[in-house]
């Protein structure tokens, strides 16, 4: 390992560049789906390689291969030397990094049971005991769960003498419950969306999640949503789930704040944010209410290690603190255009990636208003939203749109009908404006994306959000037409 | 950029050989997947990220009496190859049985495909694609605006080999230049040319392309929601440099481009002014600079 290090960084020395690191990462992957009782698929997945990344002449150079030998290091290197040179072809301004310490150390995700030494009997047993429970119900159609578990073992070095290694262990799943008739596909997921919970931590975040305990409920809520009235169109008092909540904190608040998205970086590709410079220490993202985080130090967040990928330790700093924008998601070469240092958000997916500036565990922290029935007993006439379904949001991360599986609406106090295909919609600061309540610590869920996109070429992070449910005021609720 | 090796029918044939010679009991499935890739971005009229990757994955499966399993690695040596076997068969052993599983394909070995492929493509290096973003570049600069966009180059061999006779493989490349440029004003214009040849795409021509049409959409004001008549771009997509590789029962399915009438025997003075543009002329009059929200369920990436 060190040899690698050693070859590659001279390399990259003696070709003139004024800073290299890298990486040297492996990563092994295994899931396991059911469908309708069956095994749908099981699969291991392992990749390993390096890459480089050097500056030379005020530009950036990255070079990647997935032999990791020590001619190879050093030719890697020598060809990101090349891709430098290009890209100070066309420079007009010099990159500069900030001036934070070279990081030494260790770090392991905290992990009680290995995910990788249960057996794989033991896995499909939680699976198919969740998926006999959905089965017990009339009417459900499909039924699917799934588990899934990694490990990162991740090295990084600097010519600053930066030198970390880090071993990252993932954990999760989750099941899903679809019912069809002539006119509807209605489906509900557990603990959410998109493939269910993910955090880092070993298999007993898997034991904890009691998938077959939450198979029935939500094989019952599926077919009783095919009957379920169309949810109303209005403006209305919305009152969001946490997992909807950290879909919301994601598209709204987390990639608005990337401040490489800020300063034009993604602009042809994913679009730019409303969050302009002007808008830092000054701009009202929301009510006194609000405050959001970006913890990568967090138990069990996907977005939480020791360093990141320019070996910058996990911290945890204010975004929007009492309704104040206050704060960028920033790297090092971003961080000094608004005269501060990294806070450490810039992570690669893989080996063969450049790091960008990425979400950690965005978060909004808990309030004092109880649990999420306290938010509803609270609440004369209103909707209480859960689980995502879908969302859109436009390229200045402003205008958004989204779906969730389930409603209920609230009359005096009370859950009332169950209603079908909800969406909402809204401008961000707007929005988050309406927030006059959020549930306190007891309800509060530290959520994993593991499907955040980002870049060119694709990069798929993982990433974490916290949130506890929350109320907002005047939110356009439905369409109207069906 | 490329190594051959990655690349070479013969060593590819020889791997996949000697990993389903390996297997013992039931039915085996290698697929090759091998990829160089460079890709160049700009923002703010000059080159932010400049990146290259080399990989070379293999990815088997294995079935016996129902059960499968399925384990991936790109480490390609004699003790990466036991690994990944051993995984796949370690998992296929534990499975229950899946009386709907998918079936092994049959079919007969043929002859290695290169012809999606332009040798220029394989040798374009980070200087090609540089060139290209300061041709880009300078038409947005004439122009006062401000320029960003991607270049990629990429060569791709993909082999599947089973123990049921498949054996095939294929070697493709591609070049891809897209581009936004703006002015302060939120006018807008984006072009793309993409071939399987480099030297297809001019970045002079894509440049001056956006340019044009941000300049027609300066002063442009809100569109409100509505319902309007919707005119679309009478201009499309002029070349098409992609070929339809054969798809016999039980090949993988890739993604596929959508072929051009004779693009593989086009005349090649007339491919250098044939460029691929697309548009998206109703994302553009929204002003969102022809990019469209990423949106959607399920599990998909968020945007």
């Amino acid at each position: 390992m060190q040899e690698l290090i050693d070859r590659a960084l001279d390399a990259a020395q003696r070709s003139g560049a004024s800073y290299a690191d890298i990486r040297i990462v492996e990563r092994d992957g295994e899931s396991l789906t059911v469908k309708n009782g069956a095994l749908e698929s099981a699969e291991a997945s392992r990749t390993a390689g390096l890459g480089v990344r050097l500056l030379l002449d005020g530009a950036w150079g990255f070079a990647s291969s997935a032999l990791l030998e020590p001619d190879e290091a050093e030719r890697v290197a020598r060809e990101a030397t090349d891709v430098a040179r290009a890209s100070a072809s066309a420079r007009r301004d010099d990159v500069e990094l900030d001036d934070t310490p070279p990081a030494r150390g260790q770090y392991a995700t905290p992990v009680t049971e290995d995910p990788f030494s249960i057996s794989l009997d033991e896995k499909l047993r939680i699976l198919l005991e969740a998926d006999r429970e959905m089965a017990a119900v009339p009417g459900v159609t499909i039924r699917e769960g799934s588990l899934d578990w990694g490990r990162e073992r991740k090295t990084f070095a600097s010519s600053e003498g930066a030198h970390t290694e880090q071993e990252i262990v993932e954990a999760g799943g989750g099941i899903e419950a679809t019912a069809v008739n002539d006119s509807e596909v209605q489906l509900r997921s557990y603990p959410q969306g998109s493939g269910g919970q993910l955090v880092t931590g070993g298999f007993e975040a898997v034991r904890g999640l009691d998938l077959p305990g939450n198979g029935r409920r939500i094989a019952e809520e599926a077919v009783a949503l095919l009957d379920a009235p169309q949810c109303p169109a209005g403006e209305m008092t919305v009152i969001l789930e946490s997992s909807q909540l950290a879909q919301q904190v994601h598209e709204s608040c987390g990639h608005p704040i990337e401040l490489d998205r800020v300063l034009g970086m993604e602009a042809s590709f994913a679009g730019t944010s409303f969050l302009t410079l002007d808008k830092l220490e000054g701009f009202r993202y929301g009510s006194e209410l609000v405050n959001i985080d970006a913890d990568a130090t967090a138990a069990g967040g996907l977005g939480t290690f020791g360093w990141d990928d320019e070996g910058i330790p996990a911290q945890n700093v204010p975004i929007v603190s009492a309704g104040e924008f206050v704060g960028y998601l920033t790297s090092r070469e971003t961080a000094p255009r608004i005269g501060r240092r990294s806070m450490g958000s810039s992570r690669a997916w893989g080996w063969n990636r450049i790091p960008l500036i990425r979400m950690t565990n965005i978060s909004l922290r808990p309030g004092s208003d109880g649990g999420l029935e306290d938010l509803i007993s609270d609440t004369s006439d209103g909707i209480y939203l859960e689980t995502n379904r879908s969302w859109s949001i436009d390229d200045r991360r402003l205008n958004f749109q989204f779906g969730t599986q389930v409603g209920w609406l609230i009359k005096n106090g009370r859950r009332t009908t169950l209603v079908r295909n909800p969406t909402y919609t809204g401008i961000t600061p707007r929005f988050w404006a309406g927030c006059d309540a959020i549930a306190d610590a007891s309800a509060w869920v530290q959520w994993g994306v593991p499907n955040c996109g980002k870049g060119e070429p694709m990069q798929t992070g993982h990433v974490g959000h916290g949130a506890s449910p929350a109320r907002f005021r005047n939110v356009q609720v439905g369409v109207g037409r069906w | 950029m490329v190594n051959d090796g990655r690349h070479d029918p013969e060593a590819v044939r020889r791997l996949l050989a000697r990993t389903l010679a390996s297997v013992r009991g039931g039915d085996a499935e290698a697929v090759y997947m091998a990829r160089d890739f460079g890709l160049t971005r700009f923002a703010n009229s000059q080159i932010h990220q400049n990146v290259v990757e080399h990989d070379a994955t293999l990815r088997v499966r294995l079935t016996d009496d129902g059960r499968t399993g399925v384990a991936s690695t790109n480490r390609l040596d004699d003790e990466g190859l036991r690994d990944v076997l051993g995984r796949a068969q370690a998992i296929r052993d534990r499975a229950a049985r899946n009386p709907d599983g998918a079936p092994m394909p049959e079919g007969i070995a043929t002859s290695h495909a290169s012809f999606g492929s332009a040798e220029a493509t394989t040798a374009a290096d980070p200087s090609t694609r540089a060139a290209a973003a300061r041709a880009v570049i300078a038409a947005s600069d004439g122009a006062d605006l401000m320029a960003s966009g991607a270049f990629s180059t990429e060569t791709q061999t993909m082999g599947v080999a089973n123990t049921r006779g498949v054996e095939r493989s294929e070697t493709s490349t591609l070049a891809k230049l897209v581009t936004v440029v703006m002015d302060d004003g939120g006018g807008s214009g984006y072009s793309q040319a993409c071939s399987i040849d480099v030297t297809d795409i001019d970045g002079s021509l894509v440049g001056a392309e956006a340019v044009d049409k941000a300049l027609r959409s300066a002063g442009a004001s809100d569109l409100e929601p509505g319902e309007y008549p919707v005119v679309r771009s009478h201009r499309r997509s002029r070349h098409d440099r992609f070929r339809r590789g054969p798809q016999a029962p039980g090949r993988p399915r890739v993604p596929r481009r959508r072929p051009g009438p004779g693009a593989r025997h086009a005349d090649r003075t007339a491919r250098r002014h044939r460029v691929d543009r697309s548009w998206s002329p109703g994302a553009q009059q929204l002003g969102t600079d022809g990019l469209e929200p990423v949106h959607g369920a399920g599990s998909q990436l968020l945007g």
